[in-house]
């Protein structure tokens, strides 16, 4: 990954910071989670350790930039999420259509829940009802709307250096 | 052809996976004590971590002013639409508050008098009162907390503007929002009545006795979250309509961060259990907490601005 690719990825991941702290987590409960889209999709096409590192920055200035009184929270459930969806892009869910959808929707769900269950464990107040019932098919639904966009601009942005590789690597047999 | 070393290129667009299995584990257990060591810092409360998040928080400042101004048009546009849509029940609660308002301001103007003449008379020493002896800063809402927006907001103006912790802060109103509860150089976070760890004590002057209590916050069955006047004795005769300010304590050299007299809210229901020792009161909060765009704090007259 050359150093330009990585100040896009760094520039979309930023603006998606800004936009869900300035104005995303202003609608309310049912409000798309846009970091948790961007860090997904990164991470599908940059795989694992990028992604990783992506969740990391990513949770970290979020925390920062709310001033949350859990700082690091984010970042290690972005860090995670950039991990393992990182992971999924590497090796199954390569190439394939709906990845980033069912990408989307799996960590939109599993964050939810890791979130809830960290401030439970670090006594933070916090409505699992709230969250999880009221809060989680809006933004599930939000997250996956949001998904096709994002995908798009990402592809652009960071686009797949391997492909022009690969395609010169195939040798015509006979 | 098989067997040839020509391999399709497998990695080339994801450089982890040509970097081995060891390095991207060791990479993702890195950072991942490194998020538990902030979180492990910040839960202690040291100092060099939370004076850098004031710094990144300052630094992230002016980015969020442009984006709150870039998208304001956008904002109001949807606001206005939204308006509509209850313009005409708004039109009548409105007309019945302020019929109730005209009425209350002049039983008040009349009290009012009668108060400044007796303190006179008795060189009273009271409390700092609410609004005059604080000046305001007013100040626009920068971010809303996640994943629960109405615990708290941080706002454009830090201990540079003269704000410090525990301050309390109102709408442009004058209705009760909050407190601070971190502060940075150029911004602050604001903790809402709606969270469940803020206890306002507040009273209802209309009721006879006085009806003294905290104000809770708790999540309904709908999933929202209501506001209660809690641990009001039974004796307490709140009705429906009660007007709910802040009760502004003070005993020796302690004393409520709240001044007296901020206005909270109006008694909605009242109910009592033959089991509970006190009154189930509902409130609903003057202030909308789902459309704050700016607020006031307020700063004791007197104190200087740091940086």
């Amino acid at each position: 990954m050359s150093v330009a690719d990585a100040a896009k990825a760094v520039l979309l991941l930023w603006l998606a910071v800004l936009l869900q702290a300035t104005l995303l987590s202003g609608l309310g409960l049912v409000s798309p989670d846009l970091v948790l889209v961007t860090v997904v999709v990164v991470a599908l096409m940059r795989g694992a350790e990028f992604g990783a590192i992506a969740g990391f920055a990513a949770g970290l200035l979020l925390d920062v930039a709310t001033l949350s009184p859990l700082l690091g929270v984010s970042s290690l459930l972005l860090a995670t999420t950039g991990y393992w969806i990182g992971r999924y892009g590497e090796t199954t869910g390569r190439d394939r259509s709906h990845a980033p959808y069912l990408s989307v929707a799996v960590a939109t769900v599993l964050v939810s829940f890791a979130t809830l269950s960290l401030y439970f464990v670090l006594q933070q107040p916090v409505s699992a009802q709230r969250v999880l019932f009221h809060g989680l098919p809006g933004r599930l639904l939000l997250d996956v709307l949001l998904t096709a966009p994002l995908f798009r601009i990402a592809r652009r942005l960071l686009r797949r250096q391997g492909m022009l590789e690969r395609t010169a690597e195939v040798r015509l047999l006979g | 052809m098989l067997g040839s070393s020509h391999q399709r290129s497998a990695g080339s667009e994801f450089p982890s996976r040509g970097r081995g299995p060891l390095r991207r584990r060791l990479v993702i257990c890195l950072l991942a004590l490194a998020a538990i060591a902030l979180i492990t810092g910040t839960l202690r409360g040291v100092g060099p971590l939370k004076r850098a998040q004031g710094v990144g928080s300052d630094a992230m400042r002016p980015f969020e002013v442009v984006t709150h101004k870039i998208a304001s048009p956008f904002v109001d546009t949807y606001d206005y639409f939204g308006g509509l849509f209850s313009a005409k029940s708004e039109v009548a609660k409105l007309r019945k508050e302020l019929t109730q308002a005209q009425e209350l301001a002049s039983q008040n103007a009349s009290a009012a008098a009668e108060n400044t003449s007796l303190r006179k008379a008795l060189d009273y020493q009271g409390v700092k009162t609410f609004p005059r002896d604080f000046r305001g800063i007013t100040t626009a809402v920068l971010t809303h907390a996640w994943p629960e927006p109405a615990s708290d907001v941080t706002i454009a103006a830090g201990s540079a503007s003269g704000i410090a912790l525990n301050d309390a802060v109102i709408t442009v109103d004058g209705y009760l929002v909050g407190s601070v509860t971190e502060v940075s150089t150029e911004t602050a976070r604001v903790t809402l009545l709606t969270d469940p760890s803020a206890g306002v004590s507040a009273v209802d002057l209309a009721a006879s006795p006085n009806a003294e209590g905290i104000i809770e916050a708790n999540v309904d069955s709908h999933g929202g979250i209501s506001v209660y006047l809690d641990r009001v004795p039974k004796s307490a005769n709140v009705k429906v309509d009660d007007q709910v300010f802040t009760a502004g304590w003070h005993y020796r050299d302690l004393a409520s961060i709240y001044p007296p007299g901020i206005p909270i809210g109006t008694v909605i229901s009242v109910g009592q259990l033959d089991v509970e020792q006190t009154k189930q009161i509902q409130i609903q909060p003057y202030a909308n907490f789902g459309s704050l765009e700016n607020v006031t704090v307020l700063i004791p007259k007197g104190r200087v601005a740091g940086g």
